[in-house]
């Protein structure tokens, strides 16, 4: 080393610095600068990702939000259908309505099931939910404006009537054609009913069917009530309204003591408020298979001599005196 | 003068001073040459130095960042994004078909008109008075009446009447006859001794039409190319009085959970609206018609914007 000279000295320096420069690159600063690149292009890989899960969180709230506003949207809809379809609500409810507006004179009255159309998603499957409708079919009847009225105990000819019924029958008998018997109601007060109906929930209760026909003197009064409502296997509200036709409005904690089975050929069950009815749906000349031919003869008879009065056949005596000429007719049994 | 190998000691005195003195000058020179090269070497080492330590603090900043960055992600704020997003995708579909279905329900029953329990009224105030109704029947779209008049001039009044109340939708049907009463009940009940019925020929009627009503539009939005068919919320009704004119504004573009879709075909009662009149309801940003009957109008929608998600690494 001693024998270099300084140029070759400083040529030697000037090479070792040139070398050290170059490994410092090489070794240092390419590869620091090569990591960077690497560090950079992943930083910008997660900056990208933060980005599209910030965005991500933004659409999840905004999914959130819609999922909230379509459950208050879903409840609403659900809070416009009746929540449960009870026959036994709406028919009272059908009765009443008719008779608190003045007519009570029921013909008929029947329930039915309507089958609803099955509700599809937009893909075509089959929801699990959908709609049910309850039809009430009613007919009524007008008054003659002559004829006086009864329906339901209203007045009451049973054997249990506070009134006796001799006197019922003695002051209605004056009143034929008289006062109030002398209108003929029920037309207006059946349109009434009708329309306190279709105006209770416009949205689930729907008359739709009107039927207005005369028939020897008075007018028959029918329409066709439609009651929908939804069987919800998703349901989100809680219906907490009472509407009248949705809960039970009627009679409780009715007697049942004098109910029975099966008419006998007099009613003697002091309970009942058929006591001492005749029943009027019977025919002598029937088979009785419990008894002997003859003794089926025998019976046929024997009714003819009492004079086809089952009371006298049987010797009824009654407690409280029945009216025998104005029992309603019960079914045969 | 002393002389040394015949030179004069004095110049060679004066030589050697000169030879020292540029010797020394050049030795100066060479350590102050020296002195510079130690320099700039360290000067180079230490910018090299500095760019080595300065792009190790870069690298390491940029590390931080990246770990940084990396445990804000799988932090519990980003961590369940996707997951989230999996199950609120799954919920709103749910949620969305529950209300399709909901709403297809409630179009179900809205479009079932009752019938107008005031109409018996109307008929009442327009009953001329050699006539009576003997029945009738009203359903939620149509009226049928049977009655009898004296003249029959009484069913065409009676018609022109309700029409002035805008009863029918349409031209009602009539039919009249006289009644044979002789054939119905027979000439004894008529003359029965010195007894006579007399009483006038009178006609028996019928007037049976469809009833004014209202036309219901059902609005289903959809996204158009799905695999399978989506809704985009559920089925709008609108309640339009049959003849008037309707509109559905706003369709050209429609937000839904954050996504922003563009109207691409329209259909009506299963039939696509065509070209020209979609581009003009697109320009327009409105549908516009007239009820002539209960539409069943679908809007199928393109998504303007779809988001990839970047992959992770």
């Amino acid at each position: 080393m001693n024998n270099l000279t300084a140029r070759e000295k400083g040529f030697l320096y000037v090479v070792t610095l040139l070398i050290i420069v170059v490994l410092a690159y090489f070794f240092g600063i390419r590869t620091l600068n090569k990591k960077y690149d690497e560090y950079k292009a992943e930083l910008q890989t997660l900056q990208e990702r933060k980005a599209y899960l910030d965005q991500l969180r933004e659409n999840n709230a905004s999914m959130a939000n819609e999922i909230e506003m379509l459950k208050a949207s879903c409840s609403e809809i659900e809070l416009s259908f009746i929540d449960k379809l009870e026959t036994e609500c709406i028919g009272q409810y059908v009765l009443k309505t008719f008779e608190d507006a003045g007519c009570p004179f029921l013909i008929s009255l029947s329930t039915a099931d309507v089958g609803m159309a099955a509700v599809t998603y937009p893909d075509g499957t089959t929801s699990p939910d959908g709609l049910v409708c309850t039809s009430v079919s009613v007919t009524y009847s007008s008054t003659d404006g002559y004829t006086v009225t009864q329906y339901n105990l209203n007045p009451d000819f049973t054997s249990k009537a506070t009134v006796p019924v001799e006197e019922t029958i003695s002051q209605l008998s004056e009143q034929m054609g008289q006062g109030e018997y002398a209108k003929r109601k029920g037309y207006d007060e059946f349109l009434k009913a009708l329309k306190k109906i279709n105006s209770e929930n416009p949205d689930c209760i729907k008359v739709s069917n009107i039927t207005v026909t005369e028939s020897n003197g008075v007018l028959v009064l029918s329409a066709t009530i439609n009651f929908y409502g939804t069987s919800l296997k998703n349901r989100i509200s809680v219906d907490e309204s009472h509407a009248a036709y949705t809960y039970w409005n009627g009679h409780t904690n009715v007697d049942t003591k004098g109910g029975f089975i099966g008419f006998p050929y007099v009613c003697d069950n002091k309970d009942s408020l058929w006591y001492g009815v005749q029943n009027r749906e019977l025919d002598a000349t029937k088979a009785k298979p419990f008894a002997a031919y003859w003794a089926n003869a025998l019976f046929a008879q024997q009714l003819e001599a009492a004079g086809d009065s089952y009371v006298r056949l049987i010797g009824f005596e009654a407690e409280a005196e029945p009216t025998p000429s104005v029992s309603p007719a019960p079914a045969a049994q | 003068m002393a002389k040394a190998n015949g030179i004069s000691k004095k110049l060679l005195a004066k030589k050697d001073v000169n030879f020292f003195a540029e010797f020394t000058a050049n030795a100066a020179k060479a350590a102050r040459m020296l002195g510079y090269g130690v320099a700039v070497g360290f000067l180079v080492v230490f910018v090299v130095l500095t760019f080595i330590v300065a792009f190790f603090i870069r690298n390491t900043i940029i590390k931080g960042q990246i770990r940084d960055l990396e445990n804000t992600l799988a932090g519990p704020e980003y961590a369940s994004l996707e997951q989230d997003a999996a199950i609120l995708t799954e919920q709103l579909n749910d949620m969305t078909n529950y209300y399709y279905a909901l709403t297809q329900m409630r179009k179900t029953v809205d479009r079932i008109d009752p019938a107008p329990t005031d109409l018996p009224d109307v008929i009442a105030k327009c009953i001329p008075s050699d006539s009576y109704i003997a029945s009738y029947q009203i359903t939620n779209s149509q009226l049928t009446m049977n009655g009898y008049s004296f003249t029959y001039y009484s069913m065409v009044d009676m018609v022109n009447m309700l029409q002035k109340t805008s009863v029918f939708a349409s031209r009602p049907t009539l039919s009249v006859s006289r009644v044979d009463l002789v054939s119905e009940v027979g000439i004894d009940e008529i003359i029965s001794g010195n007894t006579v019925e007399a009483i006038n020929n009178y006609y028996g009627f019928t007037i049976s039409g469809v009833l004014v009503g209202t036309l219901h539009m059902s609005v289903t939005r959809f996204v158009d190319g799905a695999e399978s068919a989506t809704a985009l919320g559920g089925v709008e009704t609108i309640d339009v009085r049959a003849g008037n004119s309707f509109s559905i504004d706003g369709v050209a573009e429609y937000n839904y959970a954050g996504i922003t879709y563009k109207l691409s075909r329209i259909f009506v009662d299963g039939v696509q609206v065509d070209e020209e009149s979609f581009n003009a309801i697109v320009a327009a940003n409105q549908y516009v018609d007239t009820a002539r009957g209960n539409n069943d109008i679908k809007l199928y929608y393109s998504p303007v914007v779809a988001t990839d998600a970047p992959v992770e690494g």
